[in-house]
């Protein structure tokens, strides 16, 4: 039989018991987007902060190992800063377990024996003490009341106190960065002479133009100070121009190079053909190098300027590392690999010095331009001439403080 | 209580606990997609988002009030959040009736052709008719929640009342036709 019904009744009837388990498979979904373990993902944060102080540590260490004296400017500076972080989380965890419970005791205490002994003398000193500041927030207070409490036994308040201040301010400001890293590099040497052979001594040698890129990370020891580090690919090349090039003599062979290239088939005769063997000014080239670095620097930054401006001074080493390292000659018409050089350390330095402004776009990002001059040092293990390889790089760089 | 101490354990992502929550509630809250969604395969979606949501937040249930209000709430408010962004054209109102009623009996219709019929609401209209109607909010918190004002959730709620019965009647008609 039919009624009239408030069609909002009817619905509320028909779908007040309503319930259906969704497809099971859904779960499996579910679980898929969920943390993984709950160990792991507990202090993601630490775990970031850890391999970050740890990735510095490995660098200073290879840093100090090979380059820098012992009681060095950065040394002193990085012992520094592990000390700070176990204060900082040191007190603020009893500040965070003790604040109330402090100042329930305290209250507690006044009311039942006002003075009885020091310790209650003193709280009480506290109390007339918060009661004239009242202006002060009552969080500072208690902070106040925490401290004191503390350490009336041992009576280092105002060191401890004065700690807390600056402490406080420094968590209150990102104190890592990461950037992006990009630069041309302009490539020169100080000295003549090729580093392929003592031969081509007096051949003019010039850098080619070429670029940097990778990924720096800072970390801000004081508000003037800071460390930076990372991880750069680098690729350099010079030129050795005016050499003659001799494609019939086959039997020379240059100390410095692995593979003896004009003995080979002649591949040079395939490509000139004819002509080759008349002597024109076609013969006359340039010998190339090429090599590659990851570069990994370790710099010490000086803030002179603050603001939406930043200037900063820079100063550092970097350990290059050989990944690349290629020879070759080059004429008007050809050109041919001569293998590779063997005078190139796998390791070697450089010290670099330059300035770096930053311009900051919000809070947490800003934009670095640093013109860097790096001077290599033992890039050769011999035969290099009076060659002092040294480069110019205008890295720029956008960055993440946090 | 049992339950406390599964929703603890969860805060600390512990699988088994996640699972047993899951399926304690499963059903109610798949009912609630089901109602808010358009259809089956975006219930399925926000269901998913919704529990992941939940897992993600349980941590911040202070144990006042239902545990079940509040997982419900955070469902609710997951499948508002997809389908508040979409805007809905307005259609002036002409009058707001208060009460609509529609004659019929009971055996007439199944759960699952008045579940089809509020699925095919417009968008607003649905979501408005399934909170007040079926969950309870006021008009206060259905505009708070959907970002509208509070007189728009009164005719949107009046226009669905009003589509949905003339679709009942047409259905009635319908059947007797045959």
């Amino acid at each position: 039989m039919r009624d009239n019904k408030n069609i909002d009744r009817l619905f509320q009837e028909n779908l007040k018991d309503f319930e259906v388990f969704p497809p099971n498979r859904i779960w499996g979904k579910i679980e898929k987007n969920l943390p993984s373990n709950s160990r792991k993902n507990r202090f993601p944060r630490w775990f970031k902060i850890a391999s970050v102080a740890a990735m510095l540590l490995l660098l200073f260490g290879i840093g100090t190992i090979y380059l820098l004296p012992k009681d060095s400017l950065a040394i002193t500076f990085f012992s520094k800063t592990p000390e700070k972080e176990l204060i900082i989380t040191n007190e603020e965890s009893i500040e965070l377990d003790t604040k109330n419970e402090v100042v329930q005791k305290t209250e507690k205490k006044n009311q039942k024996n006002p003075l009885k002994n020091i310790l209650d003398a003193k709280i009480k000193i506290n109390d007339i003490e918060k009661l004239a500041d009242n202006t002060i927030g009552k969080t500072n207070i208690n902070k106040k009341l925490v401290s004191q409490y503390q350490l009336s036994d041992t009576k280092n308040l105002p060191l401890t106190k004065t700690r807390d201040n600056v402490n406080l301010k420094n968590l209150q400001t990102g104190r890592f960065t990461v950037a992006t890293i990009y630069a041309p590099i302009y490539l020169n040497s100080f000295g003549d002479g090729s580093s392929i052979s003592s031969q081509f001594e007096d051949s003019p040698i010039s850098g080619n133009n070429s670029y940097s890129y990778g990924v720096k990370l800072a970390y801000q020891l004081s508000n003037k100070f800071s460390v930076q580090s990372g991880v750069n690919l680098i690729s350099l090349g010079y030129t050795a121009n005016n050499i003659y090039i001799a494609p019939g003599v086959s039997a020379i062979g240059y100390a410095d190079l692995s593979s003896n290239p004009f003995e080979g088939p002649s591949s040079l005769e395939d490509k000139k053909g004819v002509n080759l063997s008349s002597k024109t000014e076609n013969n006359i080239g340039s010998l190339n190098q090429v090599f590659g670095y990851v570069e990994i620097p370790v710099e010490l930054k000086y803030n002179v300027t603050n603001g939406k401006f930043g200037v900063n001074l820079v100063g550092g080493f970097s350990t290059l590392l050989l990944n690349r390292n290629e020879v070759y000659v080059e004429t008007n018409s050809f050109t041919q690999s001569l293998g590779e050089a063997n005078n190139l350390r796998s390791i070697n330095f450089s010290g670099n010095i330059g300035i770096d402004v930053d311009y900051s776009i919000n809070k947490n990002l800003y934009l670095n331009i640093s013109p860097m001059f790096k001077v290599q040092t033992n890039t050769f293990s011999k035969n290099s001439g009076s060659a002092l390889p040294y480069y110019l790089g205008v890295y720029t760089g956008l960055n993440y403080n946090f | 209580m049992e339950l406390n101490k599964l929703v603890k354990q969860c805060a600390n992502n512990n699988r088994k606990a996640q699972k047993e929550i899951y399926q304690l509630f499963a059903g109610k809250l798949f009912s609630i997609c089901l109602k808010y969604s358009k259809n089956k395969q975006e219930a399925q979606d926000n269901f998913q988002d919704g529990f992941i949501t939940i897992f993600n937040k349980i941590g911040q249930f202070k144990f006042k009030g239902s545990f079940e209000g509040w997982i419900k709430r955070v469902m609710v408010n997951t499948v508002l959040l997809k389908y508040r962004s979409r805007r809905v054209l307005n259609i002036v109102t002409e009058e707001i009736p208060d009460e609509v009623v529609v004659n019929i009996d009971d055996d007439e219709v199944s759960l699952d052709f008045l579940l089809n019929l509020i699925r095919e609401l417009p968008e607003r209209y649905r979501l408005v008719f399934n909170m007040y109607v079926l969950d309870g909010y006021s008009h206060k918190e259905i505009s708070k929640m959907l970002q509208i004002a509070e007189g728009t959730s009164k005719s949107n709620l009046a226009r669905a009342r009003v589509i949905l019965k003339q679709k009942i009647e047409n259905h009635q008609q319908q059947q007797q036709s045959i």
